[in-house]
């Protein structure tokens, strides 16, 4: 595997910078920016956006002016002429795409983290956290600032409620049947309690149950959380861990589970264009990722919107009237 | 100095123009001013009533914000749920560039946040069942940092207190600035006893603040400052007292510089309308008075220029029932007027002229000369006479003075009119006097009779004098000529009565002398002196003989011979005596000269010219004989000249007399019986000399008349 990498890192790179270009020349035929139609169920906070935005430029390796468009229920899109790429979230079937494009070879994937404040990093010293040290972390940034919530989740999101439901009962399910086809749903309101209590503990910001993935991205960024789950780009993710932390950058950590680092629930997002690409799959990353530290739960599509559309509504009301 | 009409018009009309101008200029200007300075003070207590509203309107404005940041769903969730930070952003979100100065909110807490982080603070939580906490107010309050307008309002989430929203407005010189603005009038705000905010420059600040400072009782008022150069009309309202009791006072100034710059303007523009209205007046004048007023009596101007060179039948025509009609209608009676009286005047001219043509002609016809002189002593006319007689001797005749008149006359001509002019003047008798002037060498002495007159005008006043003068030389030469003849004739008479007594003892004598010769011998000394006595008695008789010849009445025999018949053998005979002489003789005549006389009484004349000529000559030189007719006359002239010694002056006028000699041996009566051959001729005999250059005798004999 190790000899193989390079060859289909160096392939990978020449094909991207063919395909890149003729995108480029493409669309500085045609227009000079380039527009990108994100077809997923995420809410593209604009930071996350940001990120994704780099992640592919520098694949693009040109001065592209990218253009997102998320769009949500797949069966409302329809992409004008200049649309020339679609990010689409793995899952999501082929059939419901418009006619003229074709699934490519790139993609990009997205890794659902905890965002750590400069704050709270001082305590954690970049350490994964457990359960319970998260807890008791939160306890001690109450205690030091009663007026402030260290914690802010977006919880009117859909996924990050899904991503709740599915992240207890894996991190408690992960040491015996990570592979069972078959998942512990009935461990579903650990999740729900977690967060309740949590609310009632004044740790998590009982707004939270009205914010959606922007505005707990804002409400980190202004620094009224310590705490706030978010997507990013998994090589943005990586990459920190390479580096040294820097003073007002935020750090990210895998949700605590219950014996530490937990699972990091992903997505994917492919590449789609107007015209067909015969090569391997590559990451739209040249770099190699040092992923085998980490474990992922790669999130389903269709499954994750039954789940939504079956529970999420019954999960919300819990959380609210704290009945589970 | 000449100004001319138009111009004395034209620059009438403009000073009358410009001095109406001026004064509706300024009077206009004075209304304006007085206007504006009434509709500014109106401004001002407009502007007075004003500030009271807009002050409300910036408290409820103040406070309507207030009430709307209190309702923000962000500010109350921001506020809720504990997200200062948020909050704080929101906060400095909403007052961004809204000209508030800071929006806090107090929660219950006791927790304040504010858009200024600085502020931030933690306050005493606050009592929830306290109500006053419910109530929105707005008041003015004064700070270190200067005074603030605050609307504190409650927030509610839910019904719930959760907090109080305070809003403020600094009223700095920013704020106040923006009032001006809106107001369109420099606003101040003062408590206590300085000025805390003003739109005013600082110099203009300072002197605000020392009428506010000198005001002591804070009344309402409007008067007027001059800050520096500028004159503000200023309002002083009382608003409202700050939250610590003091009264906050509005200063409302409105600079009249706009006002006055605007009077000053309307000055300028009404100025600048008037000088274009002077300059069309002008131009209109101008073509008015070129149309009007110049082209007509330039028509006048030309009529009087046509009449001034003579045509005075000219008459204008076009004539306007106005002045310059009036002027021109009289102008053409004033030319009809001149024509009749130029016709009357060239009529007495005509008459006057031939009157003084009849005078003149008068005047030049008389062969007397008149001369008159006026008052001041100058000949004022001369008659031709006048000219003729005496212009060879006076030369200009007229202006001369009767000074110089007199002065160039002999003492005794000059004694003489004289006289004559004393007793004019004395006795206004009129004295005849005879006056001789020398004529010069060609005309000679000439002698005439005159007298003085007074010469008077109208009124009978002397006006000058008159001399008139008679040529009477021809008569007094006439005279001399009768009494010399008369003279000659009495010698000659008596010279012959003596000769016929003389000549018979002379013949006995000579007889008997002769007979002594016959007997005495030839040796005889007494012999030589019997010669002496029968050649004397000779000589004696000879001049008898002679002066019988003179006295003796005798017959003539005219004919018309040729001259060279006459004077060749006189040539002969006196051919050698001119040799001894050394004399040549020259005649100079035509051969075929012919000439009426008596020819041997000719040559006698001849003869004894030539002798007398060669006689004048005692070194040799030449006699010149001319013979000629004169054309312009009836005359044939003849000459004998001689370049001898000459005759003096003195002996000239004698030579002609019988025996008047200045030789030794001669008788004296050779050139007088020239004299008297050429008056048998009925000729004329002239003689002129010049003493060592020679002399001249010029007879002249009458031609033979044809028919």
């Amino acid at each position: 595997m190790k000899r193989i990498l390079p060859r289909v890192l160096l392939l990978a790179t020449l094909f991207a910078g063919c395909f890149l270009s003729a995108c480029f020349s493409q669309s500085v035929a045609i227009k000079p920016a380039v527009k990108v139609s994100l077809v997923s169920r995420l809410e593209f906070a604009p930071e996350l956006l940001d990120l994704i935005r780099n992640s592919l430029s520098q694949k693009l390796s040109a001065p592209c002016n990218l253009f997102f468009q998320p769009i949500e229920d797949i069966a409302l899109f329809s992409p004008d002429k200049n649309s020339n790429l679609i990010l689409v979230e793995s899952g999501i079937p082929g059939n419901l795409l418009p006619p003229g494009f074709y699934k490519g070879n790139d993609y990009l994937d997205l890794v659902w983290l905890l965002s750590v404040s400069s704050n709270a990093y001082t305590k954690i010293k970049g350490q994964s956290l457990s359960t319970r040290e998260f807890i008791e972390l939160l306890a001690e940034l109450k205690t030091r600032n009663p007026h402030k919530f260290p914690w802010f989740e977006p919880l009117c999101s859909k996924v990050t409620m899904r991503n709740f439901c599915r992240l207890f009962p894996e991190n408690f399910d992960a040491t015996s049947s990570r592979k069972s086809p078959v998942k512990p749903l009935w461990q579903e309101n650990h999740a729900i309690a977690f967060l309740y209590r949590a609310i009632e503990s004044d740790y998590l910001n009982p707004w939270s149950v009205e914010a959606d993935a922007a505005m707990a991205a804002s409400v980190f960024a202004a620094g009224d959380s310590d705490f706030a789950t978010c997507w990013i780009p998994l090589e943005n993710f990586l990459q920190q861990q390479n580096r040294e932390r820097k003073s007002g950058k935020t750090w990210f950590i895998p949700f605590p589970g219950p014996e530490g680092e937990g699972l990091i629930p992903r997505i994917r997002l492919n590449l789609w264009q107007r015209q067909p690409m015969d090569t391997a799959d590559r990451t739209i990353n040249s770099q190699e990722l040092p992923i085998a530290s980490y474990s992922f739960i790669d999130l389903d599509y269709v499954e994750d919107m039954d789940w939504i559309k079956k529970n999420f509504s019954n999960k919300y009301d819990s959380l609210i009237m704290g009945d589970f | 100095m000449y100004i001319s009409l138009r111009i004395k018009i034209i620059s009438l009309l403009f000073i009358l123009i410009t001095s109406l101008a001026l004064v509706i200029n300024e009077s206009s200007t004075s209304l304006i001013h007085e206007k504006t300075r009434e509709i500014f003070q109106q401004r001002i207590e407009l502007l007075c009533e004003s500030i009271k509203s807009y002050w409300e309107s910036e408290k409820n404005q103040l406070l309507n914000n207030a009430m709307l940041y209190a309702e923000s769903e962000k500010i109350i969730n921001y506020s809720t749920y504990g997200l200062h930070n948020l909050l704080q952003k929101e906060l400095e979100r909403l007052i961004a560039k809204t000209g508030f100065h800071e929006l806090e909110i107090t929660l219950l807490s006791g927790q304040v946040i504010s858009s200024e982080p600085a502020n931030n603070r933690s306050l005493p939580s606050s009592d929830p069942g306290n109500t006053m906490l419910n109530l929105s107010l707005v008041f003015v309050k004064l700070y270190e940092d200067g005074l603030y307008l605050t609307a504190e309002v409650p927030v509610h989430k839910l019904g719930e207190f959760i907090g109080r929203l305070t809003l403020k407005r600094k009223l700095d010189d920013t704020r106040l600035k923006k009032m001006a603005r809106n107001l369109q009038a420099e606003v101040s705000v003062a408590i206590k006893e300085s000025i805390v905010a003003s739109s005013l420059p600082e110099n203009n600040r300072q002197e605000l603040n020392k009428e506010h400072f000198r005001n002591s009782d804070r009344k309402e008022d409007v008067f007027r400052v001059a800050f520096g150069k500028s004159v503000y009309s200023i309002g002083r309202v009382a608003l409202e007292k700050t939250s610590d009791g003091d009264q906050l006072l509005i200063y409302l100034a409105v600079s009249q510089d706009k006002m006055l710059s605007l009077v000053e303007h309307a000055r300028s523009q009404n100025l600048r309308v008037t000088g274009w209205i002077l300059l069309m007046a002008l131009l209109l004048s101008v073509i008015f008075s070129e149309k009007v007023l110049i082209s007509r009596i330039r028509k006048i101007h030309d009529g009087a220029n046509i009449i001034a060179e003579g045509d005075l039948g000219f008459q204008i025509a076009s004539i306007e029932g106005d002045e310059l009609g009036n002027l021109a209608r009289s102008f053409n009676l004033m030319a009809g007027s001149l024509q009749q009286n130029r016709n009357r005047l060239q009529h007495y001219i005509d008459r006057i002229e031939k009157l003084a043509n009849y005078i003149q002609n008068v005047l030049g016809s008389l062969r007397t000369c008149v001369i008159t002189w006026n008052l001041t002593g100058r000949i004022e006319t001369a008659n031709p006479a006048a000219l003729f007689e005496l212009g060879e001797f006076y030369g200009e005749l007229e202006g001369l003075s009767l000074r110089s008149f007199l002065k160039k006359l002999e003492p005794v001509s000059r004694r003489e009119v004289l006289d004559a002019l004393r007793q004019v003047s004395n006795s206004e008798n009129d004295r005849q006097f005879d006056l001789e002037i020398d004529a010069g060498a060609q005309s000679g002495t000439k002698v005439f009779q005159g007298g003085f007159s007074l010469l008077r005008a109208t009124d009978k006043k002397p006006y000058g004098l008159i001399l008139t003068l008679s040529n009477i030389t021809q008569k007094k030469i006439i005279e001399q000529q009768l009494y010399h003849a008369d003279k000659l004739s009495s010698i000659g008479q008596l010279a012959a009565s003596v000769a016929h007594e003389i000549k018979n003892p002379l013949a006995s004598i000579k007889t008997l002398g002769q007979l002594l010769q016959e007997e005495t011998d030839a040796t005889d000394t007494r012999r030589e002196y019997i010669d002496v006595i029968v050649s004397e008695v000779d000589r004696l008789n000879g001049v008898v003989e002679q002066l019988l010849k003179y006295a003796r009445p005798e017959g003539s025999s005219f004919r018309e011979v040729l001259f060279s018949e006459v004077i060749k053998p006189v040539l002969s005979l006196v051919h050698h005596e001119s040799e001894r002489q050394r004399v040549v003789l020259v005649p100079e005549y035509r051969p075929d000269l012919r000439v009426f006389v008596d020819s041997e009484k000719i040559k006698q004349v001849f003869l004894n010219l030539i002798f007398n000529a060669i006689q004048a000559m005692n070194e040799g030189g030449k006699v010149v004989l001319r013979a000629f007719h004169d054309i312009d006359s009836p005359w044939t002239v003849f000459e004998v000249e001689d370049n001898g010694s000459g005759i003096p002056p003195a002996t000239a006028n004698k030579i002609f007399e019988p025996f008047f000699t200045t030789k030794q041996r001669g008788t004296g009566l050779g050139l007088a019986i020239v004299k008297k051959i050429i008056d048998l001729h009925g000729g004329k005999i002239e003689v002129s000399s010049e003493l060592g250059k020679g002399t001249r005798i010029k007879f002249y004999l009458p031609s033979r008349q044809k028919g």
